[in-house]
């Protein structure tokens, strides 16, 4: 909660604008202090805590509350000056035209409220606007939210090509038990046996690794790697343009390979020659693998 | 860490992405509870959260493969909405260009070019500076003995200008080998305005306030001019040194002045008057101080193209004068066209070498009155040179005791 009055920049523009008062405003801003300060730092200094509320999109939030409140001018001026970031928004996240359309409809319902709840209030979607963002941007999480809740609805489980090739590769490796060094053209099995024992070291020192990277690193790891974005998007994720997230990238391989040779030499007993033997037996046979793939996919 | 290594790691963190995509879809599948929230998600995608929930969020996204797929979806619908932050990390434009600058490709040959020209240039400089400190310390060695000037002098009423310029102008005839004051004048003008801020320097106050003293005693008529103050040796070109001795050998001929403006001379290539000696030899022949300052306000003045050339013949003269003057103080003279340094006691001519055949003989012999005879230029040569003298002269050496 507050704890001191809050700068009356936001207050003061609220009541000449949208003709609220300070008593309608106070809670939507001492929650959004809370959600994004006081639950980090509860002593979070008031100079802070002010700028924090200076930095809010006061006009937005001013608009969203008399929405609220039932201010039918406050409607329209919203639908009138949202309408094409909705539509926008729908149309990226939907497969043709009347989907996107349909999409529009139901995020301007779901805005509206619907449903009542105990208190007899709409349960709107506005309620989790908190002005901290732009309400256009606001708009567009919405849409992509609900656009993921319908795709859920509409198929649990729904695999792309790409991924069934991936998963018939793997299958196909599971079923015949065929170790992966096999690949590689390994005959000897107790050498291939070895190689497997090796591979599992490497990928569970590999995922000890990645798990201690910091958050920010990880997510790129994981954004880059395994939601397979470009490093443009990933960086456009994290807030950073397209070359830093290159040049972070590039450390944290170059981290995690330190890393990964640690831990199978303090932990695994390896030696330091068997980890980089273990390291280039490892990326071949993963080039083999590729290559493998390449072939199914082509035929 | 080379390419190669990292690549392994990002082969094996291709595997495992490909392993944990199954994982992803599941999570994506029964993701409920705990998610961000689409405030969150837009704030976050908008950059607008403060550090500590931002760390948060990143954490759950790191983990999260539900978040993380409606941040990118976000992400990627607000495109251009959401600028990345560039400037911080990135080298500018201009940054890059200088980086380039000094890349070793070209500091390879650009330090040895820049180093070449810095030598240049510093030597251009010290040769410089060295030429002016010359002049600077003649001007000084000149403008010290202007005040003490009074030597033996034709004393003169300090009466108008006129009458000292007749004065000045009969010694010139009576062979005193001075040029005619107005001639000093001219050049003194030339002088005031072609070394500008030299005679506006130190020398300049000097010459200023000599001029005023000495306007009052008479004007020194002296037929040598007075030992100064030693100056440094300057090295006198060859050219104008053939002038100077031309100009010796028809000084005992006590050539009119008109005639001396008429004769060819030629100037040192480097020679440039300074406003102090200037001053001095404007005492000496009684012209009034005042000309520097004068001679300035009329160099200003149109002239003709006559004027122009008569006064540029003067220089000339001037010139060699002066360079005769320097010799003396310098302990070296140029006389007859032979050049003499001071050795031991004695006057020995530049060019002579101790293999030379030399013949001894004394002032008052009477071999010496019949060399004298034969060849003039040897007596103007003993008569201005005291003491014992070594002349080569055609071929052979003399020594004039």
């Amino acid at each position: 909660m507050l704890r001191r009055p809050a700068r009356c920049t936001l207050f003061a523009y609220t009541t000449l604008f949208r003709s609220l008062d300070v008593e309608a405003l106070a809670p939507r801003v001492a929650a959004a202090v809370e959600k994004y300060l006081l639950r980090d730092d509860p002593n979070t200094a008031a100079a802070e805590i002010n700028k924090f509320i200076d930095e809010m999109q006061a006009d937005d939030l001013c608009l969203i509350i008399a929405c609220e409140r039932g201010d039918e001018g406050a409607w329209n001026d919203l639908v009138a000056r949202f309408t094409t970031t909705v539509r926008s928004a729908a149309r990226s996240a939907s497969a043709n035209e009347d989907a996107a359309e349909d999409l529009a409809q139901s995020i301007w319902a779901e805005l509206y409220g619907l449903r009542v709840r105990d208190d007899g209030q709409r349960a709107s979607k506005l309620a989790y606007y908190s002005g901290r963002g732009s309400l256009a941007g606001w708009l567009r999480a919405v849409v992509a939210q609900l656009s993921v809740d319908t795709y859920r609805k509409q198929s649990k489980l729904v695999q792309t090509e790409e991924d069934a090739d991936l998963d018939r590769l793997a299958r196909d490796a599971r079923a015949t038990d065929t170790p992966a060094f096999a690949l590689s053209g390994v005959s000897n099995p107790e050498q291939s046996l070895s190689n497997r024992f090796a591979e599992n070291d490497l990928q569970e020192a590999l995922n000890q690794a990645v798990a201690a990277l910091a958050a920010e690193d990880r997510l790129l790891v994981k954004l880059y790697y395994f939601d397979n974005l470009r490093l443009r998007e990933a960086g456009a994720v994290l807030g950073v343009h397209e070359a830093t997230a290159s040049r972070r990238l590039a450390r944290i391989q170059t981290d995690l390979r330190k890393r990964v040779s640690q831990i199978l030499i303090a932990e695994r007993g390896w030696t330091a020659a068997e980890t980089e033997r273990s390291f280039v037996e490892v990326a071949q046979h993963l080039d083999t693998d590729l290559e493998a793939l390449i072939k199914k996919e082509s035929f | 860490m080379s390419k190669e290594t990292n690549n392994e790691i990002d082969l094996l963190l291709r595997r495992m992405g490909r392993r944990d995509h199954d994982v992803a879809r599941s999570v994506v599948a029964r993701a409920d509870d705990g998610h961000l929230d689409t405030d969150e998600l837009s704030s976050f995608a908008q950059n607008a959260l403060p550090a500590a929930a931002r760390a948060r969020y990143t954490a759950h996204l790191a983990e999260c493969a539900t978040c993380r797929k409606l941040m990118t979806e976000l992400n990627l619908s607000l495109g251009a909405a959401v600028a990345p932050i560039p400037a911080a990390h990135e080298p500018s434009g201009l940054k890059r260009f200088f980086a380039s600058l000094l890349s070793p490709l070209v500091l390879r040959y650009a330090v040895p070019a820049l180093g070449v020209i810095v030598v240049m240039v510093v030597g251009f400089v010290v040769l410089r500076q060295q030429r002016q400190q010359q002049e600077f310390v003649a001007q000084l060695g000149d403008s010290k003995p202007a005040a003490p000037a009074p030597a033996p002098s034709q004393s003169a009423p300090a009466e108008g200008f006129i009458d000292k310029q007749a004065q000045v102008g009969d010694k010139n005839e009576s062979g005193n080998a001075q040029p005619g004051s107005e001639t000093k004048r001219k050049t003194e003008a030339v002088a005031g305005n072609v070394s500008g801020a030299a005679s506006a320097a130190a020398p300049a106050p000097v010459t200023k306030d000599g001029a005023i003293e000495e306007t009052k005693p008479a004007p020194t008529v002296t037929p040598v001019p007075p030992a100064p103050a030693k100056a440094p040796e300057t090295e006198e070109p060859a050219a104008k040194t053939d002038a100077v001795a031309k100009k010796q050998e028809e000084q005992p001929k006590a050539k009119p002045a008109d005639e001396d403006a008429q004769a060819p001379a030629t100037r040192g290539l480097y020679t440039v008057e300074p406003a102090g000696r200037t001053a001095q030899k404007t005492a000496k022949t009684g012209s009034p101080d005042s000309h520097g300052f004068m001679g300035g306000v009329a160099a200003s003045r149109p002239q003709t193209a006559a004027k122009r050339a008569e006064r540029a013949e003067e220089e000339k003269r001037d010139d060699a004068n002066r360079a005769e003057a320097q010799d003396v103080n310098n302990e070296t003279r140029t006389i007859a066209g032979r050049h003499f340094r001071k050795q031991g006691g004695i006057w020995t001519d530049t060019a002579y070498d101790s293999s030379t055949a030399t013949v001894n003989m004394a002032r008052n012999s009477e071999q010496f009155r019949a060399l004298v005879a034969d060849e003039p230029a040897i007596g103007t040569i003993a008569k201005q040179l005291e003491g014992e003298v070594i002349v080569v002269w055609k071929g052979r050496a003399y020594h004039i005791r």
